[in-house]
């Protein structure tokens, strides 16, 4: 019987522990980490940020039109969205609207313009016979892209119709240092020489594309 | 000397139930360790106990659910996808366990596999605009679009 009092100290003992260690304790917790996500997580969708996902699915399935609607609800409601005026710029280029594509490319700040727009700019520009701003845009582009041969190609055919001969040769000849086998390219190189009367570099750059 | 025997006795059940509870609770304990390096970022370190516990079929929920974030999280999609698949055939219809489940296939590239599972879930539910998004772009990227923008329109409450 002089056991009682430690039998009940015991027993308390241990049915603190496993209440307070066990599944049931405050301590457990039925989940880890992140919260569960729920098909109701993220239900609070904006009108805008959808009808931007609906903007371009109509441009990748060729319904520009629509697309371009889309963009300009959008854009009436978000004027702050550069990027989606971007690619409403380009599906408006899609269109052959040009004219519309670059307004649209003029109203956004150029620091927010990606090697892309800028691009588009430069040829919707020499488009424009705007060969000034084309061959700034043409310069900036080409310094973060070096590698685009078929933008320099236009960016050197653009200098040569402004009578840049000697920049115009320039560009070609780094186009050519990486396409030495390019044959039209060659041919375009040498006409651009002939306009700046050397003949004879002229004859000889024709003679290798007809090898 | 009562009194000491008391103290003796309390302490020596003390160290008896510690020791039993460690034996006993082992696998709580292994849990609990998982979750700690869940909530460290040791992932890596995480999915053999969870795997070892899921095996052992303690607390499947909760382990499955901590063995496919682990494997998410260390980017083997393939293995947390086989965690949440085991997971949703443990409870099924359990619309989180689905969600999560299609966001891997998303993930993994299975648009079409996350886009029956979001189906499935707008059927249950068909107001639910992060699922009809989420579905929306699981159709966009199968190549779908016209049933893409049909899904958009209905998101925007438009007529097609």
């Amino acid at each position: 019987m002089n056991r009682s009092p430690a039998c009940l100290a015991a027993t308390c003992l241990v049915a603190f522990l496993v209440f307070f260690a066990g599944p049931l304790g405050p301590f457990a917790r039925e989940n880890s980490g992140r919260p569960d996500a729920s098909p109701a997580a993220g239900q609070e969708i904006p009108d805008w940020m959808a009808r931007w996902e609906l903007a371009r699915v109509l441009s990748y399935a060729g319904r520009y039109e629509e697309s371009v609607t889309e963009y300009k609800k959008l854009l009436k409601e978000r004027r702050d969205l550069s990027k989606a005026k971007i690619e409403l710029s380009k599906v408006l280029f899609r269109q052959k609207k040009g004219g519309e594509a670059l307004a649209v490319l003029e109203g956004i700040d150029a620091r927010q313009l990606d090697a892309d727009s800028v691009l588009l700019m430069a040829d919707l520009y020499r488009d424009r016979k705007s060969y000034d701003r084309a061959a700034t845009l043409y310069r900036e582009y080409l310094e973060k892209r070096p590698g685009d041969n078929p933008a320099r190609l236009r960016f050197a055919e653009m200098l040569s119709w402004e009578k840049h001969y000697d920049e115009s040769l320039a560009e070609y000849r780094k186009i050519l240092a990486a396409l030495p086998e390019d044959v039209q390219v060659r041919r375009k190189y040498a006409m651009v020489l002939m306009w700046s009367k050397k003949y004879g570099e002229a004859a000889a750059e024709l003679r290798r594309t007809l090898k | 000397m009562k009194v000491l025997s008391f103290i003796l006795s309390i302490i020596i059940l003390a160290l008896a139930t510690a020791a039993t509870y460690r034996y006993l609770k082992q696998d709580w304990l292994l849990y609990r360790s998982a979750e700690e390096l869940s909530r460290k970022g040791a992932w890596q370190q995480a999915i053999p106990i969870c795997d070892e516990l899921a095996n052992k079929g303690f607390r499947t929920k909760d382990t499955l659910k901590l063995l496919g974030r682990s494997y998410e999280e260390t980017g083997d999609l393939t293995m947390a996808i086989d965690a949440f698949r085991k997971l949703l055939a443990a409870n099924p219809g359990d619309a989180g366990v689905e969600l999560e489940l299609a966001g891997l296939y998303d993930r993994q590239g299975d648009h079409a596999g996350a886009a029956d599972i979001y189906l499935a879930l707008l059927a249950k539910e068909p107001g639910n605009r992060a699922v009809a998004l989420r579905l929306a772009r699981a159709l966009t990227a199968l190549g779908r679009y016209d049933e893409a923008i049909l899904r958009y329109r209905a998101i925007l409450g438009e007529k097609p």
